[in-house]
Formats: structure tokens, C-alpha cells, sequence
């Protein structure tokens, strides 16, 4: 079974942990997003690696592809810095400044999953509101709402 | 051969644990320790950049000595001759009391005890630990005792409890109490969190209620509070403190406050009818009797609850109680020194561990390192002090060396080297060098061991400044906030979440000097349109103290007539009001009175 990073909305303080821990072994260039909406909640936007990945779609060269393992990963030798997978992206993950002219692409850590670990963002997170599991897993509370297959809350966007 | 080798963070006092992977010895990768129960694998993100501290390109690679106005590299060895020699020569013809030390709180606790034994054997008695600005209110209420203390809990304890009082914003201050403050409110039925702050912070999203106080009327809160309490004579409940909150008015403290009545009194109800409960106070700028406040509250609210207090510093609190016990009562204290400094009565300083400009970069500190003969300074990186520096020596970080430190919680933690110094030394190194070599090369002064006085002093430590309840109600009850008709402004010291204390290490990190590296102030939305102030915009922040240009960011945080500035930044501790807190014998911030005008 493929394990994705999902993400409990209620739970995340915007403590920008993720980024921190994504940057440092990534040239201190985080491969996700934070955004602050109306300063009334914190939305971290890692990437889903989608099962219909728009970025994929939106690559022009190839760079982009969905592999076996359910990875979305960008080859850097094909990338041309186009920034078409940037603007694809429904989510926002992809952040909007290039690094050493290739887009910040989330690999899922892969060097850590091999060996049996989980990604930075997931074990560094401080609030348990990042999660990475299986589908199955991470169907829980009832009352929670599901936004995009990835991402619950209670009651999104409550708090004031 | 690949090794892993456990640490904890000295960014905070919560003291997060962490595993570096060594490679032969070197350095290699950061992991996540999900055995430790204090953390459980988090790190917040000033942690995440633990490597940096040993693998910065600013670590400073080497020991030098400045010879007419430039700096020379020179070896160790003869760094330390130097420095001793100067320091000798100028203890020789002005006598020892013309020697000055100050050494950083965020060194290990034997460093500490060792910096101030030895000098106190050389017969320096100007000698003290910087406690750090944003902690040194709070510290010297560690030393209040009560006939009857409430309980001091440990960290782990909170996710246990049914009710927490967060004072401040802990989530800023130490981002993973996140996952405990979380188990409390979504692990429990009726669980409650009050949070006590003037800022709708991260920390505020997460309470069952806010009390939006006035900056600088917390402990006046908590008072309202316990007197809610001790009035309602129903449920049987000890009274014995009800006598000392009889003449407060709650329509007074409601009013100077700007908390409804009503919220406080469920408030206080709230907290006295939990089973298990705790407070946590997260240190700053307002907190003259907040410990005390919070410990009668606790006394009050019924048997077993308890008080957590967290600090900007890693080991603030090993540092204070090391200097309550090895200073004696009337030795020099670090506000003193630095005078002593400025009127030219010390003529020679030694800093361990503290970038004494950027810290407290007050008018006399400038005017004291100006007319020193003579400063040394050892650091991790290259500070802003060592500008007026004559000797600079490597220091290792707190990875590269062995010792123990007191977080949080009066957790005594020990540390062993992650990995050997490369080109620095550690503090104790350093120090039995310059300290034997000014003996003559005898050895360590008096055959000090460092271990044995630091074990010693924090055993010995005790809460011996007598407090009653009459005083402090007292004085709580008499704090008021200054604003004047030039400056309409409240200026708040608020920390970011990128950086620790002030600065001087974090600023070193790459991302959170990208993330913020320009000194913000956070101003009310509607008073940026009252003054045209866009957001992103450059901004004059004008003080009695001198002024400062800005980026202005429009937010809902704080309330009108309110505006916040890090304290990260040198340019912006320039302007603030930093003041001497005479209990603690230590600086420490005073909000105060700012104008806005708008830049182009």
C-alpha cells in the first residue's frame, strides 16, 4: 500500500517546522508552502503526490512524471525551469521561487523512506497535524471533513 | 562507520531532543528522536538547523589577536597567553577589582560555575552571567519563596492535565508543546485552555477562551482571578489567602485590564474546577510578579496544580541558579559591571559566550567597550562585540562538548559530544587556560572541578527571597502603563518564531535569516489606515531612545494604539527601553512609548 503525508487542519499552530526541517537538507529551499489565511489558520501545502498529478500533466519536457512507486518526482536534468508545473499545481505546493533554477519538488523524502523512515516534514512536525500512512489508516473521525483526499478538519477554518 | 549520536537544543528551555548521524566522526544528517519523551521526535524550526551550528561558514576557525587596529591569526596557545598577559598586567597596577567577566547563560552549568569559581579565586569579583533580557524578570522570581509553594511540574506532565492557563504565547516560544497542548484539548472532554495575552496569537486559536489583556496587566489578571476564587465561599474551599484580595475591586481589574468581568470569573472557575491543572508562563516583558501570582492561584485552585514556567534561553535557569549560589550577595552584578566599565573602573573585560553589543546595546555599554584597555572574546561565531575586540577565541558550541544544563521543568540534562571540535575550544579549555596561565602555570586555580561545584551549587539552590501575599498584591496591583502624547504608541518586544533570544546565533541560520531577516513591526490594521501605512510598506519607528525604518506588516494580532517588534534584531534593541530589574540584578525590556510615521 502507498503512505502519502495527510494533513489534520485542526491540529497545525503555523510553527513553519516543516519548511525548516524540509529546507535544510534541500539546499534551504523548502519543497512545500505556508500560507496564513486572514491570520485565522495555517495551511501548510506539502505536495499530495496526486494519483492525476497536474504538474506531471503540465510538464513540458518529461521532467515531472508520476513513477511505480506513487512518487511524483522531478529529474533535474530535463527540467528547463518553465515554472508550467508551479502554475499547475491545484494546491499551491510547488513554491513559486526556483532554486538553482529548478522548482522545489517534494520526493517524499525518498532517501529516508527507503531505509525505513518517514519524511522530515512528518516526524519534525510539532503538533501531530502531519501524518504519513496509508489511505486506509487515515479514515477516522466520522465527523471530519475530507478536502481533496488529503487534508481534514472538524471544522475547517473555525477558529478564529 | 556510521554512528548515531543524541543531543538536545539549547534554543529554548524545553531542551528537544535530536540524533546526528556521524560519519566517521563527521557530522552528517539530522534525525528525529521519537524515544524522547519530551519531544517525541519534533523539532521546532530554530532546531531543525542544529547542524548549521556546527557546519556554518561563520564559525570562527581560529584564535586572533589584534595589533595596531588589525586583527593577526595567531594559535590558541598564544591567544590565551595574551590574553592572560594583558589581563595580568592590568590586574597588577590597578588591583583585581579593574577585571570585569561576563559569561553567557547558554553555556553548559559546569562552564558557568567554573567561569565564576575561578575568577572568584583570582580574586575578580566583578564576574556574572548575562541572563538574557526576555527571561531575567521571570528568573528573579524563581527566588521568591512562599510559605506555601504550589507545585513546580515537569513538562511531561502537561499532556496530562485537564485545564491549562497559558500566559503568553507558548506556541511561538516552544512550537512543540503544540503536541501536548493538543492531547489536552482534543484527548479530554471538557478540557480547557485559557490563554492570557494581548496578541490573537497561534496560541490564542487553540484556547477554549481568550482573555485579551492590556500588555503588562497579566499578573494583574491572574490577581482578578484569585480573588474570584477566594470570594466565592461556597465548596468549602481553603480560604486562608482571602484576607489579602479583600480590597481589590473587580470592576477595577476588569477596567485596567480590559478583560470583561464575566470572563474572568468563569475563567477562574473554570481552572479552580479542574481536576488536574497547570500553568504555563512563557517569560517576556511584563512579568514582575507573574510567577508569584500564578503560584497563589495554583494554591487556591485546590491540591496539585502546578506551574511550568519556559524560558527564551536553553539554560537560563541553570545559569540563574548557578549565580544565586556562587555569587555572593555583594559582588558586582552584570548592569554594574557594565557601569563600572563605562565610568572606566574596570578596565578590562572577558566575554565568554555573550555578544555583549548586541544583546544590550544601551548607550553606556557602547561608551564601555569604547573606553575598556582591554576586551577578549570567545564566541562560536564572529559578534558584533568582537568589533572592539583585542583577542578572539574559538568557542565550541554546546555539541562539541560534554557538560549538563537545566530546562524546563528543573530537568537536569546531560550532554556528551556529538562530534570533536574542529577548530574551536570548549568554554572550560579555554577559560583553565587563561585562568592558569594568569597564576603563573600552576594549573587549574585551586583545583577546581567543575562538576562537583555546578552539582553542588544547584543542589544548594533555594527560594529564599521572602515574598508575602500583602507585597506583591500590592505592587501588582500598583503597575501601570505609561503612554505619552509624542509617542501614542505601545512598543511590544514579541518574538518570531524563526529566532531565539536575540538573535545571534539565529541570524547565522541561511533559512531563517531569508524567512526574516529584516526587522518588521506588526501594526493594527486600522491603524495603518488611519496613518496610510500600506502593508509591506517602509515605516519610521521614532522612540525617545532614537529611531528605526521598518517594514510595516497590517495585522489583526495585536489591538489598535498596540504595535510589536522582534527583539532579533540590533537595530531594534537599539531603540528599546532596556532597563535594569533590580531583583534579578540583570536587564531586561520595559514596553514602551512609540510614533509611526510613514517612509517613502
Amino acid at each position: 500500500m502507498e503512505k502519502r503525508i495527510y494533513l489534520n487542519l485542526d491540529l497545525c499552530c503555523g510553527c513553519k517546522s516543516c519548511a525548516a526541517a524540509c529546507s535544510y537538507p534541500y539546499f534551504d529551499h523548502a519543497n512545500l508552502s505556508h500560507s496564513e489565511l486572514d491570520e485565522k489558520a495555517d495551511l501548510p501545502m506539502h505536495c499530495m503526490h496526486c494519483e492525476l498529478a497536474a504538474c506531471a500533466e503540465a510538464c513540458p519536457t518529461g521532467a515531472l512524471k508520476k513513477e511505480a512507486d506513487g512518487v511524483v518526482r522531478r529529474g533535474a536534468f530535463l527540467c528547463v525551469g518553465c515554472y508550467s508545473c508551479i502554475s499547475a499545481c491545484p494546491f499551491g505546493a510547488l513554491p513559486s521561487e526556483l532554486k538553482y533554477h529548478v522548482p522545489a519538488k517534494c520526493d517524499l523524502c525518498s532517501d529516508r523512506i527507503a531505509e525505513g523512515r518517514i519524511p522530515r516534514c512528518v516526524a519534525s512536525c510539532t503538533s501531530g497535524a502531519l501524518q504519513f500512512m496509508d489511505l486506509a489508516d487515515a479514515a477516522g473521525d466520522e465527523r471530519a471533513v475530507w478536502i481533496s483526499g488529503r487534508m481534514r478538519s472538524v471544522a475547517p477554518f473555525r477558529r478564529r | 562507520m556510521i554512528k548515531d549520536k543524541k543531543s538536545n537544543c539549547m534554543f529554548c528551555s524545553l531542551g528537544c531532543g535530536f540524533i546526528i548521524r556521524t560519519e566517521d566522526g563527521r557530522p552528517r544528517e539530522l534525525d528525529y528522536d521519537f524515544d524522547n519523551p519530551v519531544n517525541k521526535g519534533s523539532l521546532c524550526p530554530r532546531g531543525n538547523y542544529m547542524l548549521e551550528l556546527l557546519n556554518s561558514p561563520a564559525r570562527l576557525e581560529g584564535s586572533s589577536v589584534k595589533v595596531n587596529g588589525a586583527f593577526y591569526s595567531t594559535t590558541f596557545e598564544m591567544a590565551t597567553s595574551e590574553v592572560a598577559g594583558r589581563l595580568s598586567g592590568i590586574m597588577k597596577e590597578n588591583g583585581a577589582g579593574s577585571i570585569g567577566m561576563v559569561v553567557g547563560a547558554n553555556l553548559f552549568n559546569e562552564e558557568i560555575a567554573f567561569c565564576i569559581e575561578g575568577a572568584k579565586s583570582l580574586g575578580i569579583t566583578s564576574v556574572d552571567v548575562a541572563l538574557p533580557l526576555e527571561d531575567s524578570v521571570m528568573l528573579s522570581s524563581e527566588s521568591s519563596g512562599f510559605a506555601w509553594p504550589a507545585k513546580r511540574l515537569s513538562v511531561k506532565d502537561i499532556e496530562d492535565q485537564d485545564a491549562l492557563l497559558i500566559v503568553g504565547d507558548v506556541l511561538l516560544r516552544s512550537p512543540v508543546t503544540s503536541k501536548m497542548i493538543n492531547s489536552v484539548k482534543y484527548g479530554k472532554r471538557g478540557s480547557k485552555i485559557i490563554v492570557v495575552d494581548p496578541e490573537r496569537s497561534h496560541t490564542s486559536w487553540f484556547s477554549t477562551r481568550h482573555l485579551r489583556v492590556k500588555p503588562g496587566t497579566e499578573p494583574l489578571l491572574i490577581c482578578g482571578m484569585i480573588k474570584a476564587i477566594t470570594d466565592d465561599a461556597s465548596g468549602g474551599r481553603p480560604l486562608a489567602f482571602r484576607k489579602y484580595f479583600e480590597d481589590m475591586d473587580l470592576g477595577r481589574i476588569s477596567e485596567r485590564t480590559g478583560v470583561a468581568l464575566s470572563s474572568i470569573v468563569s475563567s477562574a472557575k473554570e481552572f479552580l474546577s479542574a481536576k488536574k491543572g497547570a500553568v504555563l508562563l512563557v517569560s517576556g516583558v511584563r512579568d514582575n510578579y507573574l510567577m508569584e501570582m500564578a503560584n497563589v492561584l495554583c494554591r487556591v485552585s485546590g491540591d496539585g496544580k502546578g506551574i511550568v514556567p519556559f524560558y527564551a534561553g536553553g539554560n537560563s535557569l541553570g545559569a540563574y541558579k548557578l549565580r544565586s549560589v556562587l555569587k555572593s550577595p555583594r559582588s558586582s552584578r552584570f548592569p554594574e559591571i557594565v557601569g563600572a566599565a563605562s565610568a572606566s573602573k574596570i578596565k578590562a573585560l572577558l566575554l565568554v559566550g555573550v555578544d555583549l553589543l548586541r544583546m544590550v546595546p544601551t548607550q553606556e555599554v557602547k561608551k564601555a567597550l569604547s573606553n575598556l584597555e582591554f576586551i577578549a572574546a570567545a564566541d562560536v561565531y564572529r559578534t558584533s562585540v568582537m568589533d572592539y575586540a583585542d583577542a578572539i577565541i574559538p568557542l565550541s558550541s554546546h555539541l562539541e562538548g560534554e557538560g549538563s544544563v537545566v530546562y524546563s521543568g528543573e530537568r537536569l540534562q546531560g550532554f556528551k559530544a556529538v562530534t570533536a571540535p574542529a577548530a574551536s575550544m570548549g568554554g572550560l579549555t579555554i577559560m583553565s587556560k587563561i585562568f592558569s596561565k594568569m597564576k603563573g602555570g600552576k594549573g587549574k586555580p585551586g583545583n577546581l572541578n567543575p562538576s562537583a561545584i555546578a552539582r553542588r551549587a544547584l543542589s544548594n539552590f533555594r527560594r529564599t527571597k521572602k515574598v508575602t501575599v500583602s507585597s506583591i498584591v500590592k505592587e501588582v496591583g500598583g503597575q501601570k502603563m505609561q503612554k505619552q502624547k509624542e509617542f501614542p504608541f505601545l512598543v511590544v518586544p514579541k518574538d518570531d518564531i524563526v529566532h531565539s533570544a536575540d538573535g545571534s546565533v539565529t541570524s547565522r541560520h541561511y533559512w531563517a535569516a531569508r524567512e526574516c531577516g529584516i526587522p518588521y513591526a506588526e501594526i493594527n490594521v486600522e491603524d495603518c489606515r488611519a496613518l496610510s501605512i500600506a502593508d509591506g510598506s517602509r515605516v519610521l519607528l521614532k522612540t525617545k531612545r532614537g529611531e528605526v525604518i521598518l517594514i510595516a506588516k497590517a495585522s489583526l494580532r495585536w489591538q489598535k494604539g498596540i504595535i510589536s517588534v522582534p527583539p532579533h534584531f540590533q537595530e531594534i534593541r537599539e531603540i528599546a527601553d532596556i532597563g535594569v530589574e533590580e531583583g534579578a540584578g540583570a536587564f531586561r525590556f520595559f514596553p514602551f512609548a512609540g510614533a509611526l510615521e510613514m517612509v517613502g
